[in-house]
């Protein structure tokens, strides 16, 4: 599990609660209809708060028509709108709730639904939707550079729902709806998160209220893994309506990391960053690792990012080997116990027909069975969020002070057109810190336009393994393999590329004439020429 | 009728299909049948492009040259043209032609025949009836030009306001004609050999229709299309020959304006006009013609003074030259040069040449990096030497800039640091290390191992001198953005106090001055803009808050709002944008600030740490300097006074006997021959004659000390006339030996002045001589002390002198430490001696150079930190206020007119008491007396 998940995890915890708040408590202190129809109006609810969105349209269906004017109906009717992504009806629904029963105070639950509602209806009003051609899944964006996400989103979703719905044994009702934000303001708008602690944690996606919403890649100065993250928070998505919301964070979070990866058609594995492989490894070998008793009720309650890092990566693996021994039944089965409000740890054992302590002691003992890394932990590379201003500058994330100035001098050879001689001074800072994905990019970048595209792959291939999640170094490889006529890597390097930072125009143009069929090379041709790229010279 | 000749086309063209695309190669058929397979093959290879190229060229090449050899005619179907049938129809076709066109009644039934019905848009026949028609032209008065008589055919081509008379000849007997112009009837009558006539002038262009009537009363429309052109008259074109192209002038500068301006008819008048901010327009008549004589071209020059019209440094000026015709018909047509825009000089302005100039360096700076980068060092001895010419070129070529960056900052140009020394380090270490490289490859080539090496050294001192050039660059443009907001403050300053102005007042003087000074602003807005925007590329986006400065958009919409509101008279809310201007410039002021500070701690840090350690250890070494002079001064003072008191003892008979020796030696001077003496010798006799009477008058006066000196000079310039003499009189005797004689006679004069200083010296003790055993023992304590101020003074200039971040710290303040380190060493010499005199003079003169040299670098310090940072520094080591930091200068015998009236109040000033702060000048100069 990623820091930046888990920080994402910690700075949501507070929205949550408040979200729960929401829904827990009685709707408005106003009398509920009585008899069945109250019990109705509760069941509603609870069906909403627990993803239960069909069984709950059901139920506000048949009440609709005879308590129209009932305040806490048209609260649960707003909950229901607002979670099936219709905004302008929730909006209806909670003012005439408010308008049947005023609010007791800023505190009413109703309140705060209704500020949330306003602030999602009037960030999204520009918003355009993109549909598949099946109609299950939908992309909202705004109009403009984020179109070009679509297509890629979709394969995402689509690719995720085929994995899940085998892997989880359920399959979310369409439409799904990803709504994609331009900026880390325009998402803090809509989750109730202040846009200083999503830049704080990194936090850059959620899965609530029955859709997905991630923040646009451009958001970024190097883009983010933003497809797999959307497989994320698809596998959140799927499993709070499998277990009826009832999964502890811990286990959504070891369960969305450990399937995070399946929409792209790889086997079911933890894909855990070097960084945080290095403290897990750190931690087994020297028996400091977390108890799970301390993971729960949340892992955002833990100490340090270093611990919370740490948890992600433990309950990842703790799912992997589970998965590994039990295999994908038990998992389901485990789910489908929490739904039944049985305790996550209790479910788990009891579906792998053992105690928890053994699952524990086996996960454990299979921690310390893992092969040794060959080189040292590499440096967590932080999340850059762009600034308004036109240009952002990376060399100062340069650590080492000596290479931080010869990237300087091949900066300013390299904006006087001397690529050559460019390369020369990125690759003497190369030699002081060859860890460092800003430097071996810039190294590559020099390298390329030398007409030296080996030495452009040998500079990034070891970033790569280390930084897999550095966009600039994926692009990189991906034009120097065209370059050197592999073709087939060239492909895989640029779509592993644009699966972080789609903005970028270079792993387009390789695409556009890499692609192993016309309609791709069509469609990557458009995006290179559109985001401003030559085909001819990716 | 186009149907029949198409078809003729298409028959007279059917055999040329047969030659068409790949059939071509049918042409040389019959003469060689296989060049012909291989021409069709080869056509369609080219057509098809399925085969490889290279075929395809080599096959086209083969056939090509094949072809050469076959003439034209050997192939082409001539003789098929030649057939009898072709010319007997061409024959009969040429004499069909000449009959229809001799006879008018021939070419109408002609035309008849071939459109037969033909009606014009009114339904009137149309019909070949006007043989031919004729136009006389009457231009407009004011072209001045003769009329002419045109034998039309199609159109007249007529200037606007032409009275044209026309004349229609008919082909037929016509009874009557009709003609319309462009729309407009125009009456026809009958005028001699039964033409008509008619008259119109010439204002819009159109169709011409004539009409006749037949003798049988039928109306017919000549079939000939006619129509009239009416040309406008152009607009005069002008051309600026200077200046050449927009430029920065000064604003007391005499910009030369010339012009050149034509018309196609006449000028009538050429002014200038230049366009000053706030859009008012300053007009200035540069020609003028009479209407009787208008001028088709004229050209000329004029000058504009921008200062002279109320500009203002900074202003932008847009100039053209205007020139006006003299068409009465549709009025004056006008027109204009192109727009030079001016700028006048400010010290924005020279900031920007500056940046400019530090860029360019930078670029060529950098070129010689990537010459030495880019490339190995050849292993062959030739290949190195070639690239050794041309990597030291282009390291010269950047050693040049460097040195150009210092020589505009010696001249006092804006931007970038202030201390030129530091680009002519740089410059001077690049050049030296050149030089060494340069001397490696004289006689043998170096090995490969010493090339890489110099090559190496080479590029380390390139990559520091660019890195330090690109810091400098960096904070120059932020430095410059900060001053171009502080003159925008300035200008809202001085805005908001004219909008009261004008809500007092309502005075169209302050209105039009408020809207200079809003142009004004808009204008500077603009050039902030564009200077923010090119500090991208110099300073990282880190350093400067990218939000605070997108204000600058907002800031610019400001000043818009503002003028709208003032364009609708709406004071309140033009000053409410005021406000909101004031606000957003504020919020970048700030923003540059904060950034300029964290790219100065980010980018000169260390040089900034380095600097503050070498100013603490000046200061230090400044107040030991000084107290070290002030305790030998203290010495000096009290031996001196010992001495006086010793030469005050001299008594009455004494100084009388050496006023004496001073008379003997005036009056052996005066037997000299003067008319032996030159006038260069002649000089030198009075001031000898003139510094033995002071001589005697100081002595009379008692004030041996002047005498001394006095007598001193006398003898140097005695002796220097009796060498001169006796050098003349050598080489020219003169009659009767009158030069050897003079010679003589300055020689004795000189002994005898030689004898007075001898006895003055005498007379006078040797302050030395008058040091007490107490104070030879602090002179020696001093002495140790002294020795270590001078080590440290050598520690200090080597740390100005040092490489800080690539960079010289301050190679000049190194020097000038070096020479105060050479003071103090002379002064350490002179305690070891117990010469208080010249210990506390080396001592005082050293620490003058520190102190000078502190002052010279806090200034520099404070310049370059204009929003404050690093002024808060400690200044001083506590040496009182500024009067005791100023030096005191002692004037010199050419400083002043009255020297000796100078000294002499000096020397009063010393019997008396001076007054404090100039209580140590005085004993200083008493002292210089003394020696």
């Amino acid at each position: 599990m990623s820091a930046r998940t888990a920080r994402a995890g910690r700075a949501l915890r507070g929205a949550f609660l408040a979200l729960g708040m929401v829904l827990a408590f009685p709707v408005s202190g106003s009398a509920m209809p009585s008899g069945e129809a109250g019990k109705t109006v509760r069941k509603a609810r609870n069906a909403v708060r627990e993803l239960r969105v069909e069984t709950a349209a059901r139920l506000l269906e048949k009440l609709g028509d005879e308590h129209a004017n009932d305040p806490d109906v048209r609260y649960v009717q707003a909950l229901l709108r607002f979670h099936e992504a219709e905004y302008d009806a929730a909006l209806e629904a909670i003012h005439a709730s408010l308008d049947a029963a005023p609010a007791r105070g800023k505190d009413d639950g109703r309140t705060r639904l209704q500020k949330l509602i306003e602030a999602t209806a009037e960030t999204t009003d520009s918003f355009v939707e993109s549909r598949s051609s099946d109609g299950r899944f939908v992309v909202r964006h705004e109009p403009g550079r984020d179109e070009i996400l679509v297509p890629y989103a979709l394969e995402a979703m689509k690719g995720a729902d085929e994995a899940l719905a085998e892997d989880l044994g359920t399959r979310v009702p369409g439409p799904i709806i990803l709504e994609v934000y331009p900026t880390a303001e325009s998402l803090a708008e809509v989750s109730t998160l202040s846009a200083d602690a999503i830049r704080r944690t990194g936090t850059i996606a959620l899965c609530k209220w029955d859709r997905l919403m991630i923040t646009s890649p451009r958001a970024l100065v190097r883009g983010y893994p933003w497809m797999d993250t959307i497989a994320h928070e698809y596998v959140h998505l799927v499993l709070t309506r499998a277990s009826h919301d009832h999964a502890p964070v811990w286990f959504q979070e070891g369960v969305a990391k450990f399937l995070e990866h399946r929409w792209r058609g790889w086997p079911p594995e933890a894909h855990i960053d070097p960084a945080a492989d290095a403290l897990l490894r750190k931690a087994a070998r020297e028996d400091d690792l977390i108890p799970f008793r301390k993971l729960h009720p949340s892992i955002a309650k833990l100490p340090s990012q270093r611990d919370a890092a740490l948890a992600f990566a433990q309950v990842a693996t703790f799912f992997d080997g589970y998965h590994e021994a039990h295999g994908g039944a038990a998992l389901r089965e485990a789910i489908a116990r929490v739904a039944q409000g049985t305790d996550a740890r209790k479910a788990l054992a009891e579906a792998a027909g053992s105690s928890w302590n053994n699952l524990e002691a086996s996960w454990r003992a299979r921690l310390r069975r893992r092969p040794a890394p060959q080189s040292d932990a590499p440096r967590l590379l932080q999340m850059r969020f762009s600034q308004k201003s036109d240009k952002t500058d990376e060399r100062e994330e340069v650590e080492a002070e000596k290479a931080r100035r010869y990237v300087r001098l091949g900066d300013l050879l390299w904006d006087r057109d001397h690529a050559a001689a460019a390369k020369v001074e990125y690759g003497k800072a190369h030699e002081i810190d060859r860890d460092d994905p800003v430097v071996s990019s810039r190294l590559a970048r020099a390298a390329l336009a030398a007409g030296d595209p080996a030495r452009a792959i040998e500079a990034i291939e070891e970033v790569i393994a280390r930084h897999p999640d550095h966009a600039p170094a994926r692009s990189l490889m991906a034009a120097a393999r065209l370059r050197r006529g592999q073709t087939e890597n060239a492909r895989e390097a640029a779509r592993e590329a644009i699966w972080l930072n789609p903005f970028d125009p270079k792993p387009h143009c390789v695409l556009a004439t890499a692609a192993a069929d016309e309609e791709t090379r069509d469609r990557e041709r458009n995006a290179c020429t559109r985001l401003g790229g030559s085909p001819r010279q990716p | 009728m186009g149907v029949v000749t198409a078809l003729a086309v298409w028959l007279a063209l059917r055999p040329v299909r047969a030659v068409r695309g790949t059939r071509a190669a049918n042409l040389v058929q019959r003469r060689d049948a296989h060049l012909a397979s291989e021409t069709r093959s080869a056509l369609e290879l080219a057509s098809q492009q399925t085969a490889a190229p290279a075929l395809v060229h080599a096959h086209a090449v083969q056939v090509r040259d094949a072809w050469r050899g076959i003439r034209p005619g050997d192939v082409m179907p001539w003789r098929r043209a030649l057939h009898p049938t072709v010319w007997g129809g061409l024959a009969a076709a040429a004499f069909t032609a000449g009959v229809i066109f001799s006879a008018d009644t021939a070419t109408s039934g002609a035309w008849a025949l071939l459109h037969p019905g033909e009606r014009d848009e009114r339904g009137v026949r149309l019909a070949a009836v006007v043989s031919r028609t004729s136009a006389r032209l009457s231009y407009p008065a004011y072209m001045q030009r003769p009329s002419v008589t045109v034998d039309e055919t199609a159109g007249i081509d007529a200037p606007r306001g032409t009275t044209i008379q026309y004349t229609v000849h008919p082909r037929i007997d016509a009874s009557a004609a009709r003609m319309r112009v462009a729309g407009r009837r125009v009456r026809l009558t009958p005028h001699e050999d039964h033409a008509f006539q008619g008259q119109f002038v010439a204002r819009e262009g159109g169709p011409i229709r004539i009409r006749l009537k037949s003798a049988e009363g039928v109306w017919l429309t000549d079939s000939q299309h006619r129509s009239l052109h009416v040309v406008p008259d152009q607009a005069p074109r002008v051309s600026l020959s200077s200046p050449e192209h927009d430029r920065t002038i000064e604003l007391e500068e005499g910009v030369r304006v010339a012009y050149d301006a034509r018309d196609d008819v006449g000028l009538r008048k050429v002014r200038l006009v230049v366009r000053l901010p706030g859009d008012r327009k300053v007009r200035r008549t540069l020609a003028r013609f009479d209407r009787g004589t208008l001028q088709r071209e004229t050209n000329g020059d004029s000058k504009v003074v921008a200062g002279e019209l109320g500009a203002r440094p900074g202003d932008r000026l847009e100039l053209w030259v205007g020139a006006e015709d003299g068409d009465v018909v549709s009025g004056p047509n006008q027109g204009k040069s192109e727009v030079r825009t001016l700028t006048v000089a400010s010290e924005a302005t020279r900031r920007l040449e500056t940046l400019g100039d530090m860029e360019a360096a930078l670029d060529t700076g950098l070129a010689a990096l990537a010459d030495r980068l880019e490339g190995a060092i050849p292993k062959s001895a030739d290949g190195a030497r070639a690239r050794l010419d041309r990597v030291r070129k282009s390291t010269l070529r950047f050693t040049d800039s460097l040195r150009e960056l210092a020589s505009g900052l010696d001249e006092g140009r804006p931007g970038g640091p202030r201390d030129p020394s530091l680009y002519r380090e740089m410059a001077q270490r690049l050049r030296r290390a050149a030089t060494r490289e340069a001397n490696a490859y004289r006689g043998h080539v170096p090995s490969h191992a010493r090339r890489v090496q110099l090559n190496t050294k080479l590029v380390t001192q390139l990559e520091d001198s660019t890195l330090a050039l690109a810091d400098l660059l960096g904070r120059a443009r932020i430095e410059d953005a900060a001053e171009l907001t502080k003159k925008l403050e300035r200008l809202r300053r001085e805005m908001h106090s004219l909008i009261q102005e004008l809500k007092r007042t309502d005075s169209p003087k302050a209105k039009q001055r408020l809207e200079a000074a809003l142009a004004r602003a808009q204008s500077r807005m603009r050039e902030l803009m564009e200077r923010i925007g090119r500090m991208g590329r110099d300073v990282p986006s880190g350093f400067v808050n990218a939000e605070a400065l997108a204000k600058r958009q907002s800031s610019e919409d400001a000043l818009g709002q503002m003028q709208k509101a003032l364009e609708r008279g709406n004071l309140d809310e033009a000053e409410r944008q005021l406000m909101d201007f004031e606000h957003r410039i504020g919020a970048i002021a700030d923003a540059l600030g904060k950034g300029q500070k964290q790219f100065n701690k980010a980018r000169f840090g260390a040089r900034q740490k380095a600097m503050a350690e070498a100013m603490d250890s000046l200061a230090g070494l400044e107040a030991e300097q000084r107290q070290l002079a002030q305790r030998s001064a203290a010495i000096r003072r009290r031996a001196a006074q010992r001495a006086l008191k010793s030469s005050e003892a001299l008594d009455g008979g004494q100084r009388d006997k050496l006023a004496e020796r001073a008379r003997q030696a005036r009056k052996a001077l005066e037997k000299l021959p003067r008319s032996a003496l030159g006038p260069r010798e002649q000089e030198a006799y009075e001031r000898a004659r003139q510094r033995l009477v002071d001589s005697r008058d100081a002595l009379r006066a008692g004030d041996v000390g002047e005498a001394r000196r006095m007598a001193r000079q006398a003898h140097e310039e005695l002796d220097r006339l009796a060498r001169d003499l006796e050098l003349s009189a050598l080489m020219f005797p003169g009659q009767e030996g009158r030069m050897s004689k003079a010679a003589e006679a300055a020689r004795r004069a000189t002994d005898r002045s030689r004898k007075l200083r001898t006895e003055l010296d005498r007379a006078l003790p040797d302050v030395k001589e008058f040091v007490e055993p107490s104070e030879r023992a602090r002179m020696r304590k001093d002495a140790e002390r002294q020795r270590k101020a001078a080590k440290r003074a050598k520690e200090l200039a080597e740390q100005l002198a040092e490489s800080a971040d690539g960079k010289p710290l301050a190679p000049d303040a190194a020097k000038q430490v070096g020479k105060a380190r050479k003071d103090m060493d002379k002064a350490r010499k002179s305690l070891q001696e117990h010469s208080p005199l010249e210990a506390a003079r080396r001592q005082q003169e050293a620490a003058r150079r520190l102190t000078e040299l502190r002052e010279k670098m806090e200034k520099g310090q404070r310049n370059q930190s204009p929003s404050g940072g690093g002024g808060n520094r400690r200044r001083s080591g506590g040496y009182g206020g500024r009067t005791m930091q100023q030096r005191v200068e002692i004037p010199g015998t050419d400083d002043h007119q009255g020297p000796d009236e100078m000294r002499r109040r000096l020397l009063d000033a010393m019997r008396e008491d001076p007054p404090a702060q100039y209580r140590d000048s005085v004993q200083r100069y008493y002292e210089e007396l003394l020696k």
